[in-house]
């Protein structure tokens, strides 16, 4: 197989890798070597992946392409390479966290509820990607960002993010508990969605703040990513039907017709990159272009809401990690360490009193939405561009800030509120690092999200058009 | 003080005690690093306090504050209570 072709097949989306197999133009087994192929020639310099599962994966296609001849009922995955976080527990492999603790753990007996799901629905696990210790950071050492080798690819979801924008598999599995998803998928121009908490099972899968932990797809586009929210989700049967489900609201170029978003400012855009602040000032009017009307709206409590997420996932992350801290404490990095401390330390009367605002505030949030008759919000999933892997800071307008805070500031009050978020690419800075916007949803309805999104994606193409540049 | 055969507990308190003792005398990194994340906690127990001043609480919240989750997205329409 050439470089070229390599190329080509592994950058796909999942959508066009499923009409091509469909149309037998392609094999399973052409697209898994495709995608390892793409593997072997960039990890030395990406760092993505923990373990790669090379023979399975090829063994799995040839027998995914003998069931496609054999036109047995089809599965809808079928052949479709993925990637999975190493949080989540993969057959026969160490689920290690990225941590010291877990290298000589035993293997994974099962699959996660959500890895036998893509399986199940006939994708093939080409490897498990890199972490940040036990998911809590945004860093993903050694995982670089593809945009730019010196730069973070974000986290915690940073393997998986990067895997994707490079073409080392199609799609990846992430988890989000304040920005996880997000924030690397927007810091490496792919599309990330985080669900409604609650509507991807968790099980099998290390947790970091379980009242905020929530399993989601990293993908190439909006419509891979409902594809994969689907799968994960056990509800494959509904992937045949996820281009009617992203149809146009209005007809022609007013594809948003009838659609209704807040734009929200204030916290969201303060003290966020001038390059970001007017990208997503440019998605704003793209969206008007588009037909839907765009309005400005407050929500005076964000900051509040990342407070309340930030007490909540420090106490629970504390609790989870209660015999870690006891019996093993030196084998933890020091933040992941200080991190765990620290929630050990904060009252349970803070945590309880967290939690009830976090009620006033998933009403708050519901009231915006009612009385502004609202269908989505758009914000900047990010303030700031890829960071520098040795700074690990970024320049604010409020000037330099550690990755930690500027990395879920934006992201950590949609965990509060529970709400499905997804980030799409809207731009670039001038060194040509992505930039992403988020639209927020309301919950459990992940699909008129993700219509509302496809919209904006089809008429901007942002993906694409970043890497028809880096070719040139 | 307890004795090196102690419990996990036992031993994690004692750490504890032992970085209140030194962060009275020393500049530790590590202390450093706690001291400005409780006070960053602080800061936001500040704002939620502020949130549940304001708002009041549903009376509904205050029986269930973990995982309710109301799939029709309408505002809680309890009565309200004082935190």
């Amino acid at each position: 197989m050439s470089d070229t072709l390599i190329h080509d097949l592994a950058t796909l989306t999942i959508r066009d890798a499923i009409r091509l197999l469909d149309a037998r133009a392609i094999s399973a087994v052409e697209l898994i070597a495709a995608t390892i192929g793409r593997m072997e020639v960039t990890e030395h310099g990406i760092h993505a992946f923990v373990h790669v599962l090379a023979n399975q994966a090829r063994e799995e296609a040839i027998a995914a392409d003998r069931h496609r001849v054999a036109q047995r009922r089809q599965r809808p995955l079928l052949g479709i390479p993925l990637a999975v976080k190493d949080l989540y527990d993969v057959t026969g492999y160490v689920t290690t966290a990225n941590s010291e603790q877990r290298r000589h753990a035993p293997a994974a007996t099962r699959d996660a509820t959500a890895v036998a799901n893509i399986r199940g629905a006939g994708s093939i696990v080409v490897g498990t990607t890199v972490t940040q210790e036990y998911a809590a950071g945004v860093v993903s050492a050694p995982a670089r960002n593809p945009w730019n080798t010196d730069r973070i690819p974000g986290g915690s979801s940073g393997g998986s993010a990067a895997a994707v924008a490079i073409g080392s598999c199609l799609g990846a599995l992430g988890t989000d508990t304040g920005g996880s998803i997000r924030t690397p998928a927007a810091l490496c121009g792919v599309v990330g969605l985080k669900p409604t908490w609650g509507r991807i099972s968790t099980a099998g899968i290390y947790p970091l703040s379980p009242s905020l932990d929530t399993a989601g797809p990293i993908a190439r586009s909006v419509p891979d990513a409902l594809t994969l929210f689907f799968a994960m989700a056990n509800r494959a049967a509904e992937i045949d039907a996820v281009d009617d489900l992203l149809s146009p609201f209005g007809l022609g170029e007013r594809p948003l017709e009838g659609v209704r978003i807040g734009v929200l400012d204030g916290f969201f855009t303060e003290d966020t990159q001038s390059e970001v602040v007017a990208s997503v000032r440019d998605a704003a009017s793209d969206l008007r272009t588009l037909g839907a009307e765009v309005i400005e709206v407050k929500w005076d409590n964000a900051l509040a809401a990342r407070a309340v997420g930030a007490v909540v996932n420090r106490v629970e992350s504390g609790a989870v990690h209660h015999d870690h801290l006891r019996n093993e404490p030196d084998l933890m990095k020091p933040d992941a360490r200080m991190r765990f401390e620290v929630g050990q330390l904060i009252p349970g009367s803070r945590y309880l009193r967290a939690r009830l605002a976090r009620e006033v505030l998933r009403d708050e949030i519901a009231r915006l939405y009612r009385d502004q008759r609202l269908d989505a919000l758009i914000v900047p999933t990010s303030p700031a561009t890829a960071a520098d892997v040795e700074t690990l800071t970024v320049e604010v307008p409020s000037g330099t800030e550690p990755v930690g805070s500027a990395f879920t500031r934006l992201t950590m009050p949609w965990n509060t509120t529970g709400q499905p978020v997804v980030t799409v690419p809207c731009g670039n800075d001038a060194e040509g690092l992505p930039i992403g916007v988020s639209f927020v949803g309301r919950p459990d309805d992940e699909i008129t999200l993700c219509r509302i999104a496809t919209q904006y994606e089809r008429a901007t193409n942002w993906f694409q058009r970043a890497v028809a540049a880096s070719e040139e | 003080m307890p004795s090196d055969d102690s419990s996990p507990d036992t031993r994690f308190a004692q750490q504890l005690l032992a970085l209140a003792g030194v962060a009275a005398e020393e500049d530790d990194p590590r202390l450093v690093a706690i001291a400005n994340e409780l006070a960053a906690q602080t800061r936001f127990s500040a704002l939620i306090d502020a949130v549940l001043a304001d708002g009041g609480v549903p009376a509904e919240a205050v029986v269930n504050a973990v995982e309710r989750f109301d799939p029709a997205w309408t505002p809680a329409t309890g009565a309200e209570v004082t935190a």
